[in-house]
Parts: structure tokens; sequence; C-alpha cells
């Protein structure tokens, strides 16, 4: 009956240990998505796309297009990035093929990703007046004599404005001509109360508590299927034309 | 805040009551107060042809001294226009002997301003050594906006 039980346990150890082993030597990837803002703006369109790979251990990878490897190395567990040029992408609508090889020890593995792209500029001209500088305003002086223009000349605008800056008043015994050596002189502006230096220790140390915290609570950097990029284009005739731009990301089933 | 504050006052100044206006000043310190709501034809006439002294150098010096002591009164977001017209008489050393308001822009803002302009930018260059008069009649035309 002994017998029995430490064989059965030590039949569970074993299964235990081996899917344990299994699990850690799967570069198991976690979660791949498009790193940025889910909508975005911008004058230009997008230079790069960041592609953000949540692997759960070490792994060696490989990312390549159809053709050519683009990006290779290691990647930590957690979460990793690979950078693809997109100058390119965002001429016309289309789909794009990738492929990112992992391998850990014996263990090799394929994931095939599709980065799709529509582009929809709907013949809009919205963007135009925000490429289009308003007109500054013009403050022009001419100087006549008798009926004949002498000349004339504009206001450079950099000093138009004129600020009132309303400065608190000075504490007492405080002047124009403030003289150091007689504050040194006086105990009281040179002393301060211990009760005031135990609150202000006690702030200094609650502000650093306080901005530790708050630095915890950072979000996580964000991945998405999709997202949203705007950006302005000129077209054939020379127009400015915003154009938005879908991009979402498939990926497909393991390959191992 | 400032905006809000400005915009209030250009909207109460904008039709001021009478006798409102200095609407000038004099080297004497005794101000006009003939305010002259008319176009560029109220300006005086010169007391010799201009035509036969070039001023334009003069004129090029004072204009550059006016330029850079006008102040425009409101931030350029608020896009007012108006056009202020102010005859001055400057001697021959460069001070100014008198400056009137001849042509309103209906803004105190940009009339004082213009005003102030002139008067910070005085004294002037002396006129040239042959300027064949001893003094000279000049007609300012602030334009702002637009």
């Amino acid at each position: 009956m002994a017998i029995k039980k430490v064989s059965l346990l030590l039949a569970c150890i074993v299964s235990l240990d081996l899917c344990l082993l299994g699990q850690d030597l799967l570069p198991l990837v976690r979660d791949i998505g498009l790193v940025g803002d889910e909508s975005s703006k911008d004058f230009a369109p997008p230079g790069k796309l960041i592609i953000g790979v949540d692997v759960s251990r070490e792994a060696f990878y490989k990312f390549s297009d159809e053709e050519n490897v683009i990006k290779a190395g290691l990647f930590k567990r957690g979460l990793n990035t690979v950078e693809i040029e997109a100058g390119g992408l965002f001429l016309e609508s289309g789909t794009h093929v990738y492929f990112l090889d992992l391998k850990a020890g014996d263990l090799t593995l394929r994931k095939e990703m599709e980065i799709d792209i529509q582009l929809d500029s709907s013949g809009v001209d919205s963007g135009t007046p925000r490429l289009v500088k308003e007109p500054e305003p013009e403050y022009e002086l001419s100087l006549f004599i008798g009926d004949k223009l002498i000349v004339s000349g504009r206001k450079a605008l950099s000093k138009e404005l004129s600020f009132n800056v309303e400065l608190p008043p000075l504490p007492d015994g405080y002047g124009p001509f403030y003289e150091i050596e007689k504050e040194y002189k006086n105990p009281l502006r040179n002393s301060f109360s211990i009760i005031d230096a135990i609150g202000a220790g006690y702030s200094l140390i609650k502000n650093m508590i306080d901005k530790k915290k708050k630095q915890k609570i950072t979000a996580p950097v964000q991945k998405h299927e999709q997202i949203t990029v705007t950006f302005m284009r000129r077209d054939s005739e020379g127009a400015a034309k915003e154009v938005t731009a879908v991009i979402n990301l498939k990926v497909r089933n393991d390959v191992i | 805040m400032e905006r809000a504050r400005l915009e209030k006052s250009i909207k109460q100044l904008k039709h001021p009551s009478s006798g409102f206006f200095n609407t000038g000043f004099s080297k004497e310190g005794s101000s006009f107060s003939n305010y002259g709501v008319g176009s560029a034809g109220q300006r005086a006439k010169a007391s010799f042809k201009v035509e036969d002294y070039d001023l334009s150098p003069w004129a090029e010096q004072v204009l550059n001294k006016i330029l850079v002591s006008w102040v425009i009164p409101y931030p350029k977001e608020m896009k007012i226009t108006g056009v202020v017209g102010i005859l001055a008489i400057i001697n021959k050393d460069g001070e100014i002997s008198s400056a009137r308001i001849v042509n309103s822009s209906l803004i105190v803002l940009l009339d004082e301003a213009a005003l102030k302009a002139l008067k910070d930018g005085s004294p002037f260059p002396s006129l040239p050594q042959d300027f064949p008069d001893k003094s000279v009649e000049a007609y300012f035309e602030f334009q702002y906006g637009d």
C-alpha cells in the first residue's frame, strides 16, 4: 500500500516537472500589438511603426518581411519592441506580411503578422486651413510731408505686447538697496523654528512617498490591434489633404 | 483674463463721451482740444515745396525711432483695425513742438498708443542744416491691422 502511494506521488512529481519544463522551454508569446496612441494626428505620415511583443521567457528573435530580415536579436522576458520603417507603407492602402521567428533552445516558433493599412483621404480638403498660417496683422506707419509720402515702415511684432507682472510686496525690512551684511547680523532673519523644520521635513518625506506611489501607478505601454493615424498629404495638384490611415495588426497562428 | 479686460475696455471706450480725449500735446504742455475725425485730406500743407528738398534720410530715422517706441496696446489675436493720423510740427532741432490727432480710429487705446509712440520716439534727429524752414509739419499715419 505504502509502495503504491510513494510510486503515485513520484509519478505526480515527474509529470509536474515535465509540465513545468515544457512551459519553461516554450518561448511563449503572450501578446503582440501595435505600440502607440490609439488615435493620433500629425502633419506627416509616421516614419515608423512600433510592434510590441510580450514574451514569457528570453528568446532569440528574427523579424523579417517576405524577402529580407529586418531585425534580429534577443528578446528579454516581458515587453519588447520592434520598429518597422514605415515611410513606404503609407503611400497606398495595402497589406504587408511580416514574420517573427523565435528560438529558445531547440524550440523554434514562427508568428505570421499582417499589417493592413487602409488610407482614406475622402477628397476632403479639411486639413488645408491648418497648414496655411493665418496672416499676421500688419502695423504700418507712414510719414507724409505735405501730400507726399516720404517714408513708410512696418512694425515688427516681437515687442507689441506689454505685460504687467505684479510682484508680491516685499517683506518688511527689504528695500531696493537690500543690505546683505545687515541681514546677517539680524538673528531673527537667520534663525528658524524647529517645529517648522519638523513640519517641512515631514511634508518632504510625504511628497517623496507620494511620488514613488505615483510612479508605480504609471500605465504600462499600450498595445493595440488597431490604431488610426491622421496626417497631411499633398495631392497631385499640390493641395494639402487630410489622410486617415487605419492600421490593423493580425497575428496568424503559430507555425512550429 | 488680460484679454477679456482689454476687450471690455475697448467696448467701453469705442464711443467715448465728449471731452474725454486728450488728443495732442505740445512742447509747452498745452494740449489740443480740437479733435479731428477726417481723412488724410485734412493734412496741412507744408510751408515750402517738398519736391525741392529731400527729407527722406531724416524721415527714415524719425520713422525708425517711432516704430521702436510704438507699442501695440492689445494682443494681435484680437484683430483690431484702425488708422490714426497725427499732425505734428517738428522743430529744426528735432523736438516736437506740437502734435494732434487729426484722424481718429475712434478707439482710444489706438489713438493714445499712436500719440505715445510719437512722444516716446522724440526728440528726433535734427533737420538738415540747410533745411530752409524753422520747422516742418509732418503727418504720421498709424495703421493697425490689415
